[in-house]
């Protein structure tokens, strides 16, 4: 019988392949999965630098602290918050997570982070930290992230560019009429080889900056906090821009985005002046290009008049409240926002150390870099020049992003009037931020 | 050859150059991309994106070096884990798919239409929309940080488009060919292992280097259930090169991008022949 | 071609692959091969473990709302009335989406089937040739595939070079709405490697004796092409179909990559599931999202219900 034959063989083969296969798979493949139980885990995004650092240092606190194991996983930015929504929906996420100012609203609204305020002030030490920053980590008076760098909003320049056409820099004192004159000569002393400016009237950071200077912010308690007017008058500046070639046309905006770095105007010499988050100063910008960059503050309305710029937090850590260690990632936390181990090692990865316990360490070393000192710097002028901080955005500040996003798009392309976009943005937007 | 036989010498060779011309103008635009990659990779940071012109002024290797150990572990560690998932794959698609397949394209049996549409109908759902359901199943399971996930649907023949694949190619195969073997004696079982398997060659080829590219490339199931640095993948950790929050290197990313490929290409390079060369088919009419 | 005997005649003349009729019962007189359900074993272990529940949550999902970070609540029918009543995103990405399938799926399969026909000749260096026109393939959704598409289509790109030699004055065809889709339709075209090795495996399945019996009879290459390659290759194209349109309802990585996510600019590359992305994962709105999976899989569904319909008066199968 030839055919039962083959085909009990058969079925062994069968057999073998389904079972056997992912057995074998199961066993010690992955090591690290056993001694991922019974520690802490610790998530971060970032560049292999940053991620490389941040596991060192969770290596170092393992090894001075007999009774925890931390386990670190880093991710690259872009699919971090697909990753942590995924790992919170099964609720396998880490116990200390690395979250950034958009989501704390998010996360925190949903009850998916801890309240640190039981930690505060034995286990987790907030005086060294900064109390601007703090604010923004704060849901309902409550804190749920502790502020571990600090990032500012400033407006970059081609230094290169400037002094080739003969313009002055822009003082720290500039107004927004400055900021137009200038874009303007750059267009027309460049024999209109490129043009002023980039385009930024899409992008939420740079409209909060404007606003704030007007004494309004983008949100206040969950709802939009500026008028149609001002909206209008943002649109407009950057309509008028854009038709003298003050600012980048349309198709150029559309195809560079904040944080994809080549597609930067700046980075391409298609324009000279461009916003900069201080710590993507170095890798964002000038390490993309030959020509010099230099940073100032954002301008303002009037002369002497209010600045919009202010500390911002590049990232905050939080716990899971799902977290079985909660004790020990608190601990975990404090030692990275406030540990001179940490400062040490971090230096000015996601900007100044938000503790100043941290930057007292960094600037006791005589070793800082260039780009170190000139973010040292700007970092001081922009605490001095900051008005008080925001609260933490609503939950669904994302999702308004992506609408300013393509409302700017629409009147840059003339698909509509100003006056037609910025109540359907109005709406949209308080349609959105309602949960609708 | 056949096809050519009766054109005369002269246009037979002026037709070979005309398609080596097409080909070869063809071949231009498919490697531009790629040109531009390796080029790129040797160039400084600020060098790659301001020049349009592909090739760098000097082959210094630092990039590779420089990108190769910019992780902990380095890139030796995650080729290792790439390869062992996408040939854990392989051999999961190649049996369980063509199994399958068999009993959809030559075997009767109740429901058989109602199985097929589930089968094709299990693809029309965009994965987007199944990851949370199937990370829930898949951390009940304790699977997470395993590389169970990635490797045991493949044994479990969920990749509908390999079964369909090849009940199309079964299809192709003359009927007539299982019925001699069944007047010899041969039952179904014998009929695949002895007419169907050796003359599905090109697509189970065909399959095994598609699982292979598309199990290597496949970015976000390994994001999603490896957490850890030691059990990471190529296309993971090269993601982490172009980060919109800090310091980008795109001198190492094109670098490192450039090495991803060679595994994939050298499968494909040698597989491919065998597609093509394979197995003749001579000898079978209709 | 086929000769049909006895044997093979029932279950010959049904076509397996049609999709999907009313349950069916062995018709008395019927074969039943009761070792298909062995071969059909680990398929069936997979459907059960890990394909049916995933596919269910899903389907519950879309009732509800859920933000992945708690409960989800039921919500009835409300993710599925609010798609088609109150999105007008929703709406652009199905229109975004029709535009992309109607326009890559006959190009792709054209310009794959034609090179590999011309890849197929027993001529020197074709398998270097197959290789460099899978490369593209291979880079599948990296990174630098967003660089280099803008490299070439960006206002200084390289297509505006060339333009310009010819002293046509071009602009930015990446990021202008109404050029952005064809340039990611030109992407896809240009990655046209997995059709192009199936259909180079399925003409290799292809007896040679067929054409050489074509050219006997006087038939050029042209003729060849259209009564031996073509009629053989039915079911290998219809395959390709089948399978092109299901994919091309559900790309998303080239829209992602190129777009950086947002679909833009002004949403002129919103793919479907590009959108739908954004709504689970970006806006935590996975119940709305998996609405919209499942619209999803209903036009797909139908799309291949009609191929499959059409396919019993072009599709030629040896098994007959």
């Amino acid at each position: 019988m030839t055919t039962d034959l083959s085909r009990r063989r058969f079925l062994q083969a069968g057999l073998a392949a389904g079972v056997l296969a992912p057995l074998l798979s199961a066993c010690n493949l992955d090591p690290a999965a056993k001694e991922a139980k019974n520690s802490v885990r610790f998530s971060s995004y970032g560049d292999p630098t940053k991620l490389g650092l941040r596991s060192k240092l969770a290596d170092q606190y393992t090894s001075s602290h007999q009774s925890v194991k931390m386990v670190f996983e880093g991710t690259a930015t872009a699919e971090y918050w697909d990753k942590l929504a995924t790992q919170m929906a099964g609720g396998n996420a880490p116990d200390v997570i690395n979250i950034d100012a958009p989501r704390i609203g998010q996360y925190g609204a949903a009850g998916a982070l801890q309240s640190l305020q039981k930690y505060i002030p034995d286990t987790i030490d907030t005086k060294p930290i900064d109390r601007n920053l703090l604010v923004q980590g704060q849901l309902k008076g409550e804190q749920f992230g502790i502020p571990v760098a600090m990032s500012t909003y400033s407006i970059g320049y081609d230094v290169t560019v400037l002094d080739q056409l003969g313009l002055e820099h822009p003082q720290e004192t500039w107004t927004w009429s400055d900021y137009a004159t200038l874009a303007n000569q750059i267009r027309l002393k460049s024999g209109k080889k490129i043009y002023g400016a980039e385009d930024p009237s899409g992008d939420t950071a740079s409209l909060q900056i404007f606003l704030r200077g007007k004494g309004e912010d983008l949100y206040k308690d969950g709802a939009l906090a500026f008028t149609d007017a001002s909206l209008t008058e943002w649109f407009e500046y950057w309509a008028a821009l854009r038709a003298t070639g003050g600012t980048i046309p349309a198709d150029i905006a559309a195809q560079s985005k904040y944080g994809d770095w080549p597609t930067s105007p700046l980075v391409k010499k298609q324009a000279a002046l461009a916003h900069i988050q201080t710590p993507n100063l170095k890798g964002g910008f000038q390490d993309l290009t030959k020509n010099t960059i230099d940073i100032t503050l954002p301008p303002r309305h009037t002369k002497g008049g209010k600045c919009g710029t202010f500390p911002a937090p590049s990232s905050f850590l939080s716990l899971n409240a799902k977290s079985q260690r909660q004790d020990d990632a608190a601990a975990f936390i404090n030692w990275f926002a406030n540990g001179a181990d940490a400062a040490k090692t971090l230096r000015l990865i996601s900007g100044p150390p938000a503790s100043a316990a941290g930057r007292d360490v960094l600037l006791k070393g005589s070793d800082l870099s260039a780009s170190e000192k000139q973010v040292l710097a700007y970092t001081d002028l922009a605490l001095k020049n900051s008005s008080a901080p925001p609260q933490a955005s609503p939950a669904a500040s994302t999702a308004v992003g992506d609408l300013l996003l393509k409302v700017s798009q629409d009147i840059a392309f003339n698909k509509i009037s100003i006056k037609q976009a910025v109540p359907k943005f109005m709406a949209d937007a308080g349609k959105t931020l309602d949960g609708k | 050859m056949t096809t050519l036989q009766h054109a005369p010498a002269a246009r037979r060779r002026t037709r070979r150059w005309l398609t080596h011309l097409a080909l070869i103008a063809g071949t231009l635009v498919m490697v531009y991309p790629l040109l531009w990659m390796v080029g790129g990779s040797f160039k400084d940071e600020s060098d790659i994106f301001s020049q349009l012109n592909p090739f760098p002024s000097s082959l210094d290797p630092r990039n590779y070096i420089a990108g190769w150990t910019a992780t902990d572990p380095t890139f030796t560690r995650f080729y290792v884990n790439s390869t062992l998932i996408a040939v854990l794959a392989v051999a999961g698609n190649v049996i369980a798919c063509t199994l399958t397949a068999y009993a959809f394209a030559r075997l009767e049996f109740r429901g058989k239409k109602v199985f097929f549409a589930i089968m094709l109908g299990s693809i029309m759902l965009p994965a987007h929309a199944l990851l949370i359901p199937q990370y829930v199943l898949f951390f009940h399971l304790g699977w997470v940080n395993t590389y169970l996930p990635l490797v045991v649907p493949k044994f479990l023949a969920t990749d509908a488009f390999f079964i369909f694949l090849m009940v199309q190619f079964i299809r192709t195969i003359p009927r007539t060919l299982d019925e001699a073997a069944m007047i010899d004696g041969c039952g179904k079982v014998r009929i695949f292992s002895r007419i169907i398997l050796p003359l599905t060659g090109p697509v189970l080829i065909t399959t095994a280097i598609f699982t292979f590219i598309w199990t290597y490339n496949d970015f976000f199931s390994q994001l999603i259930y490896l957490s850890y640095p030691s059990s990471e993948t190529v296309p993971v950790a090269l993601r982490r090169f172009v980060d919109a929050t800090g310091d980008s290197s795109y001198g190492q990313l094109l670098a490192m991008s450039v090495l991803s490929l060679v595994p994939t290409f050298i499968v494909f390079l040698l597989a491919q022949r065998r597609i093509v060369e394979g197995i003749a088919t001579t000898g079978l009419k209709g | 071609m086929s000769t049909s005997t006895e044997i093979s005649a029932p279950a010959g003349r049904e076509p397996t692959a049609e999709v999907p009729p009313p349950p069916t019962r062995p018709r008395p007189g019927r074969r039943t091969d009761r070792v298909a359900y062995l071969f059909l074993l680990p398929w069936f272990a997979g459907l059960l473990l890990l394909t049916a529940a995933p596919l269910l949550g899903s389907l519950y999902l879309s009732f509800t709302k859920f933000n992945l970070l708690q409960s989800p609540t039921w919500n009835g029918f409300g993710n599925y009335v609010k798609l088609f009543t109150d999105d007008p995103r929703y709406l652009q990405s199905l229109k975004v989406t029709f535009i992309y399938v109607a326009l890559t799926v006959p190009l792709q399969l054209g310009f794959a089937l034609a090179v590999a026909v011309m890849l197929n000749r027993p001529m020197r260096g074709m398998a270097l040739y197959r290789s460099i026109y899978y490369i593209p393939s291979l880079l599948g959704g990296s990174v630098a595939i967003a660089v280099i598409w803008g490299q070439l289509f960006d206002d200084d790109g390289v297509l505006n070079a060339f333009l310009a030699f010819f002293g046509v004055g071009g602009r930015s065809w990446i990021s202008n709405p109404d050029t952005a889709l064809y340039t990611l339709v030109l992407l896809n075209i240009w990655q046209f490697g997995s059709p192009m090795v199936i259909f180079l495996a399925g003409l290799k399945q292809i007896p040679q004796e067929l054409y050489d019996a074509a050219s006997v009879d006087g038939a050029n290459a042209w003729r060849r092409f259209w009564s031996v390659t073509v009629p053989l290759l039915t079911p290998i194209i219809f395959f390709n179909v089948v399978l092109q349109i299901i994919q091309a309802f559900q790309a998303f990585t080239p829209a992602y990559v190129v777009s950086g996510g947002s679909g833009g600019p002004s949403d002129s590359t919103l793919f479907y599931t590009l959108y739908l992305y954004q709504q689970g994962f970006t806006n935590l709105n996975m119940g709305y999202a998996s609405a919209m999976a499942w619209v999803l899989l209903l036009i797909i569904a139908i799309f291949t219900l009609i191929n499959f319909g059409l396919a019993r008066r072009w599709v030629y199968y040896e098994d007959r």
